[in-house]
């Protein structure tokens, strides 16, 4: 039998959440409520989803709030784990579901770029070795002693990224990192866009900027309460989705 | 534990470690001289009330700073892992809901700088010692520094049981505020174990605290090596439940994400 090729492998994923309820978090409510039927309603914030992803893929994931897309990159990135179904990812990832994890704003720029390098996966010496570097990309030379909660948000983010990118790995995961930064620092950022897909590193990209999409991606998903509900070209997808959202 | 993990994993315990000890201490003036002046200011009213009644307590008469200052420092540290360790994971819910992250490196590093404000305290204690009259010798205080191994163990062997328990169960660090109070009272801090009635005595050595103190303490003043089988049979059941710990630990921490 030939080899099933791909990096991702998304099967027959569910995924729900308990919403609305009283949740038996003391120990008191959890014996009160022992007897009573479960109040709560399974909420299904991702329905039997059926993904391959292979390697060198750019795919866009397009929908509206609510239907599913930050449950399903947390469960590819391994922060959830599926209720049903199964998940199967070859190689390392990259998490920038939020940029500057772990920073914390009383450290310092030296100090954050050491914890949130180590907690992306990066060991210390790794770090040292790129510091000039990510201290010249996020532009901040002056400041990299001072405790980033007076940084601006500007400068913040531009450390973050700075940071995340230096982070080699196979699959990246970008959740509405281009929304922010200034023109300069976004055009960094689609550099840094480029240079993935000049290596033909695996990303997975969720935006709302639809133009975004369609220039990058080659493949878009379109999700609607929690299910898959096109996969295909970008023009397509992106096109059915704006006319979906115009219809409302 | 620690000699276990994998370089990366090792540098990030370093980091977490390090923040969270610069920032605990970060905007106070007198900044991690705390660490040192909670347990002496705990010492001294509790040095004050019962420094009159030491005749009675069956502490020793000469050395009862000593030991008042061993069991204080001691429990502290035991109090002090407890807590923290069963909030680590809570603590860090801004990491792991953002991040894949080694989940029991959030208990790690709360248990690492727990064990570093000890030494410190710990240290206070040695250099305390060295103006009063106590006879150590090397084999007791290498069985001093078992003391402290052992006391570390048993603290992970229950956190890693209890981080997981207390996202699920909030109340559980209400509950292990009061138990440590009065496990204060329970644990021969003030008093000596003779001070116990007889027939009570066997109840009261299965508290390993008393265990684990009396030992180092008797080690420290004394140069006596006592409990060596309870302390031997301590560690085997510690080691046991982390090694049990570990496997609920993995199991269901994953599982436990929602409910942050």
């Amino acid at each position: 039998m030939k080899e099933d090729k791909y990096q991702i492998k998304i099967e027959n994923v569910t995924k729900g959440f308990q919403i609305n309820t009283e949740r038996n978090e003391t120990i008191k409510q959890t014996f009160l409520n022992l007897f009573k039927p479960n109040s709560y309603k399974n909420f299904k914030a991702l329905d039997n989803i059926n993904v391959k992803i292979q390697e060198g893929d750019f795919i866009g994931i397009v929908g509206r709030n609510g239907s599913g897309k930050s449950t399903l990159l947390k469960i590819v990135s391994g922060i959830y784990s599926p209720d049903v179904g199964s998940i199967d990812v070859r190689g390392s990832i990259v998490p920038f579901l939020e940029l500057g994890v772990g920073f914390n704003p009383e450290l310092t720029a030296r100090e954050n770029i050491f914890l949130n390098g180590t907690i992306l996966g990066l060991t210390r010496a790794a770090i040292k070795e790129k510091f000039d570097k990510i201290v010249a990309f996020a532009q901040i030379n002056d400041f990299i002693d001072t405790p980033v909660k007076n940084f601006s948000s500007g400068m913040y983010v531009r450390l973050a990224f700075a940071i995340a990118i230096e982070v080699q790995s196979d699959i990246y995961i970008l959740d509405e990192v281009l929304a922010v930064g200034d023109l300069a620092f976004q055009q960094k950022c689609i550099a840094a866009l480029n240079k993935l897909i000049a290596q033909k590193k695996t990303v997975i990209y969720v935006s709302h900027d639809l133009e975004s999409i369609k220039e990058y991606c080659n493949r878009v998903l379109y999700m609607e309460k929690g299910k898959v509900i096109m996969d295909g070209r970008p023009r397509e997808v992106v096109d059915k989705f704006i006319s979906d959202m115009h219809l409302d | 534990m620690f000699i276990f993990l994998e370089r990366q994993k090792r540098d990030l315990l370093y980091e977490l470690i390090r923040s969270s000890f610069k920032l605990r201490y970060n905007d106070s003036i007198l900044g991690f001289i705390w660490v040192i002046l909670k347990p002496l200011l705990n010492f001294l009213v509790l040095y004050i009330i019962f420094s009159n009644f030491k005749a009675d307590l069956g502490t020793g008469v000469d050395t009862f700073q000593i030991y008042l200052l061993t069991g204080i420092i001691f429990y502290g540290y035991f109090s002090e892992s407890l807590l923290t360790g069963m909030n680590s994971l809570l603590g860090m819910a801004h990491i792991i809901l953002k991040v894949k992250f080694p989940k029991e490196l959030a208990v790690m590093s709360s248990q690492g700088l727990a064990l570093i404000n000890f030494l410190i305290t710990f240290t206070i204690l040695i250099i305390v010692s060295l103006f009063n009259n106590i006879s150590p010798n090397l084999l007791s205080i290498v069985y001093l520094l078992y003391q402290i191994f052992l006391l570390s163990v048993f603290c992970y062997s229950l956190t890693i049981w209890f981080s997981v328990l207390t996202i699920r169960f909030r109340d559980l660090r209400n509950i292990f505020e009061i138990l440590l109070q009065l496990g204060f009272y329970l644990s021969p801090i003030f008093y000596s174990v003779d001070f116990i009635p007889e027939s009570y005595r066997g109840i009261y050595m299965l508290n390993p605290i008393t265990i684990i103190m009396q030992s180092a303490r008797t080690a420290l003043i004394s140069g006596n090596i006592i409990n060596l089988k309870s302390s031997a049979i301590l560690l085997l059941v510690s080691i046991l439940m982390i090694v049990v710990g570990s496997r609920f630990f993995k199991k269901q921490v994953q599982k436990v994400t929602e409910y942050y």
